[in-house]
């Protein structure tokens, strides 16, 4: 006689069986005898996390995208806590997991030693702006030296006496080196780093890099790539990889990271073929993403998750992003035709940020390409039609949504999308007159646990 | 790490079972895709991992499988119930693939009314909603939930039965 437990099982491997006997679509790549290419199905690895949302500096407003598929320790943390000041970082639990910490100096750093749980640590060298939507951006600070600009390696030293330190996050002022990250990486559980906009990215910061074990999530922010270093970390492990703002990436620099088998996540973002400048005075395009470096991209063996908030593709580049995705930002890109015909070849796809907008008219062609999708978590940042939230309510398998709010559109059908658990609304200004109140829409969707509602500033 | 030829070999062969498996232990589907691709990366990664032994690599494959899943974030079951789950895999699939289970469930899916087949087919092929199947097949929304437990208890039975024969 079977137990509960037992009996459930039961149940789930009948399920499992008959999903791929009779699976056409959304289980294409687990029938059995159905071709695959070896590579890409060996070593495609689990849904890994950008190191967080994007918190640097957005003119776009309240459009921040949704984090991508966290890794399991990172759908685990609560919310960050923000200490802006030391006598609020006094005050904090011991038990903080993820903090967002402003410390006038490295010497301050000794003040986190209690902290013997704390997962997740950003560090600005400022207090944190108040403002927030989904997210609160990365605080600005201000230019020139300032104690966190080359500290000495040694005073990063008592972040080693944080044993669960996951994630690492330093302020954007400082120029990180090769020493710095030597210095961290025997912390033993350290596998996220972001290297902020000074950063030396030479081969003696990959060697040190390697040196951290369990390293698997990289960003490097606002810089001029070069392939020799690019070609340094495709010797890691890594599974995501953001260039945000970078320069320099080309289907040269990105080559070398088909041979990382464990890559599946790839951020590039504000690629729009606009120039930097850097400390030398060297001058660097950003982007845009040409089709050869598209082809590099779809190259990738692992590949699954791809950002591409606030990059300038054309057409013919959004007809060749990679069929195997799973999940994709296109960030604010208006669903025209092109995008639409895209998408339609990406028959995997359980996540999506897309949209732009008050054009009905691609909201329509929204509407009609969601049914060829299971979608988890969808963001749309244009115009929202009773078509579009009725496609939406269709979803059986969404869990998490996001709307932009320009004009008021009944909700009431997103009741029957019972999975649904996370319903984000950001408000426009055009729609700040007839924005939705948060208990109504609480009453009408009863399904949801977390609803957001931001307003315009 | 294991040749590409042999290795591509067991991506073809046991995905598929690893999958069954991780869903069997109570993932979702998404969270199975994810950990069967991790446990792939887990037999990259090793060294000297023989891939030619088909039996031995998918042991270990569900080993490994059933740690991510017991060590994940996304773990909705008790460690009891994981390996209550996995007793069951034991019971019905031995320690093999499940293929001789696979074999039973289409003869006893062949075996089924035409109307009960196309049931299945427009629930999880075509992954019709129950409104969608309730309108398609003339019957209640409550009705659709009824006869696929019926026909769900009835193909369990009837593979179980045919294992036991087989067996005999």
């Amino acid at each position: 006689m079977r137990d509960k437990a037992e009996v459930e099982a039961c149940e789930r491997m009948l399920d499992a069986e008959l999903t791929q006997l009779f699976a056409d679509r959304a289980a294409v790549d687990l029938a059995p005898g159905r071709a695959f290419g070896w590579r890409r199905l060996a070593v495609t690895a689990a849904a890994l996390a950008i190191v967080g949302a994007l918190w640097f500096e957005r003119s776009a407003g309240p459009s921040a995208p949704f984090a991508q598929e966290p890794v399991d320790w990172q759908a685990a943390l609560p919310a960050a806590v923000t200490a802006a000041s030391l006598d609020e970082l006094a005050a904090l639990p011991a038990d903080v997991q993820n903090l967002r910490c402003a410390l006038p100096s490295p010497a301050d750093l000794l003040r986190l030693g209690r902290l013997r749980q704390l997962r997740r640590l950003e560090l600005v060298a400022e207090p944190p702006s108040a403002n927030a939507f989904f997210g609160a951006p990365r605080p600005t600070e201000p230019p020139g030296p300032q104690p966190w600009s080359d500290p000495a390696p040694s005073d990063l030293a008592p972040l080693l006496a944080l044993p669960e330190l996951r994630e690492l996050q330093w302020p954007r002022v400082m120029r990180v080196t090769s020493l710095h990250v030597e210095t961290v990486a025997p912390s033993p559980q350290l596998r996220a780093i972001v290297l902020p906009e000074g950063t030396q990215l030479d081969a003696d910061l990959a060697s040190a890099l390697a040196k951290i074990a369990r390293l698997d999530t990289l960003r490097v922010e606002f810089a001029a790539v070069p392939v020799a270093f690019v070609a340094a970390i495709a010797r890691l492990r890594l599974r995501r990889l953001d260039f945000l703002a970078c320069a320099g990436i080309d289907q040269d620099t990105l080559a070398p990271l088909r041979a990382t088998p464990t890559l599946t996540a790839l951020g590039l973002t504000f690629q729009l073929g606009s120039v930097i400048t850097d400390a030398a005075g060297v001058r660097h395009t950003k982007g845009p993403i040409s089709p050869a470096t598209m082809d590099a991209i779809a190259a990738l063996p692992a590949l699954r998750d791809l950002d591409l908030e606030e990059c300038d593709l054309t057409d013919e580049v959004l007809q060749r992003l990679p069929a195997g995705l799973t999940r994709l930002s296109l960030g604010s890109r208006h669903v025209d035709f092109a995008v639409a015909t895209a998408l339609a070849r990406l028959p995997n796809l359980r996540a999506l940020t897309v949209g732009a907008g008050s054009d009905r008219e691609a909201a329509e062609r929204m509407a009609k390409a969601l049914a060829a999708w299971r979608l988890q978590r969808f963001e749309y940042r244009g115009i929202v039609t009773p078509a579009l939230v009725s496609a939406i309510a269709a979803q059986p398998e969404l869990t998490e949504l996001r709307l932009h709010w320009f004009a008021r559109v009944d909700l009431a059908p997103l009741a029957e999308a019972k999975a649904l658990r996370t319903l984000r609304l950001c408000v426009t200004n055009t729609g700040a007159s007839t924005a939705p109140d948060r208990e109504a829409v609480a009453a009408m969707l009863g399904q949801v646990r977390t609803i957001e509602i931001a307003l315009p500033e | 790490m294991p040749l590409p030829d042999q290795l591509a070999a067991l991506v073809a062969r046991s995905r598929p079972a690893v999958w069954r498996y991780l869903r069997t232990l109570g993932c979702d589907a998404a969270t199975a895709d994810d950990l069967t691709q991790d446990a792939f990366v887990v037999v990259l990664e090793r060294q000297g991992f023989d891939a030619s032994n088909v039996d031995a690599a998918f042991g270990f494959l569900r080993t490994t499988a059933r740690h991510l899943w017991l060590r994940s974030a996304r773990r909705s079951l008790t460690t009891r119930e994981v390996e209550a789950a996995d007793r069951v895999w034991e019971e019905q699939c031995g320690e093999g693939e499940g293929l001789e289970r696979q074999a039973a469930l289409r003869a006893c899916i062949d075996a089924l009314p035409p109307r009960s087949r196309d049931l299945l087919a427009a629930t999880y092929g075509d992954r019709a909603s129950r409104a969608a199947s309730s309108r398609r097949f003339g019957l209640s929304e409550d009705g659709v939930k009824s006869a696929l437990r019926r026909l769900r208890a009835a193909l369990q039975e009837c593979i179980e039965r045919r294992l036991r024969r087989e067996l005999r």
